[in-house]
């Protein structure tokens, strides 16, 4: 028998986080591209369709859709590159080397998508 | 095992190991005839009696119940008494120890790491303080709802298949591993049971259900359908749980 106790683990943050990053993929994601995909077939004109340029240009520059859409772009970075980090355990590479990759690389993505939207929100292109 | 009119063989390749003489495991073949009904067991039993008395495994009850034949048939994990020599007819047949447990001989494995993860995790009703006086005469109350709630993960009988299936028990031997931890949320969720604060150590260290990445392997060969993969997540949930409150509320 053991004399001491083993430390609890901080993996349920990852693994919460990967939960609802599975709820985006699985639901919420589905949902915005049936919505887009039908909105493009309905009305397919570039110029003056629903999806026209400016139109898509308004709704993200929106700062609460904005907001949305970051938190749902970053859930599916963390939950697929938390997916693959595992994977490589699973594979059997181990090293810290694939955990900066794998959560660096979605932290990377949710920044590259952050200036993305500011640069529409102030309306620099 | 009676010879029948229609007698079919199979050849049946052996590992065996005897510390004794062996410097490691060698393979041995045997033809052994079968009909329907003859399982793996009963064809060890064919080859101990007519070809190779020395021939080591362990089994009891012949019927899935005391779990003691676990072993590799051409390379899943599968109960002995349980597995049948028809199901793979026309192919040969590969019969090799328990992955993942070192060899005592032939196909005995050394399955005491299992049992003492068994015995880490405290797997009995440890009661709740207001029952730690409670009469001898009186029993506990359990509805047939709290009782289905668990009792597909009693069924375990400990036969090691699913350590024999962990990618992650394979990679890191102090995985507490399905069997276990299985035992440690059937005995959480029980309403008698009043041990979780005990337990959760266990529960929630890296080694515990954190070492588990749902490969589901362990689900597949179980053969007593136990789903150890499914206590997993659900522990998983539980330890999730345990933090988030731990947060909020910080124990004194």
């Amino acid at each position: 028998m053991r004399q001491f106790l083993p430390t609890p683990s901080d993996e349920p943050i990852y693994w919460l986080m990967f939960g609802a990053g599975g709820m985006v993929a699985g639901i919420v994601l589905p949902s915005i591209l049936v919505i887009m995909i039908l909105a493009g077939l309905g009305s397919p004109d570039l110029a003056t369709g629903l999806l026209n340029f400016e139109q898509v240009k308004g709704l993200l520059g929106n700062w609460l859709l904005a907001a949305m859409l970051f938190g749902i772009v970053f859930m599916l970075c963390f939950y697929s590159l938390h997916r693959m980090y595992h994977s490589t355990h699973d594979l059997g590479f181990h090293t810290k080397l694939f955990w900066f990759m794998a959560y660096g690389g979605a932290a990377a993505l949710a920044f590259i998508t952050l200036g993305l939207q500011l640069l529409i929100y102030f309306k620099l292109f | 095992m009676e010879q029948t009119a229609n007698n079919k063989t199979m050849k049946i390749t052996v590992l065996r190991y005897r510390p004794e003489q062996d410097d490691k495991p060698w393979e041995q073949t045997f033809d052994v005839p079968y009909h329907h009904e003859t399982s793996v067991l009963e064809a060890l039993f064919y080859i101990k009696d007519h070809f190779e008395p020395s021939l080591s495994f362990r089994w009891s009850c012949r019927m899935a119940v005391c779990g003691s034949c676990g072993m590799m048939v051409n390379g899943v994990p599968h109960l002995a008494c349980k597995t049948f020599l028809r199901d793979y007819e026309g192919k040969d047949m590969k019969i090799e120890p328990l992955d993942n447990f070192p060899i005592e001989r032939d196909l005995v494995v050394d399955l005491s790491d299992l049992i003492e993860k068994i015995e880490r995790i405290k797997p009995y009703i440890i009661p709740a303080p207001k029952d730690r006086n409670m009469p001898l005469n009186k029993s506990y109350i359990q509805t047939p709802q709290q009782m289905a709630a668990y009792l597909q993960f009693a069924q375990c009988i400990n036969c090691g298949c699913c350590y024999a299936a962990c990618p992650q028990y394979k990679l890191n031997p102090d995985y507490i591993g399905p069997a276990a931890l299985t035992l440690l949320y059937r005995y959480n969720i029980d309403n008698r049971d009043g041990g979780k604060k005990l337990r959760a150590p266990f529960l929630n260290e890296e080694n515990g259900v954190w070492g588990c990445t749902f490969v589901g392997y362990c689900s597949e060969v179980c053969p007593k359908k136990v789903d150890p993969a499914s206590a997993i997540q659900l522990g998983k949930k539980m330890s999730a749980t345990d933090f988030v409150l731990k947060l909020i509320k910080p124990e004194e």
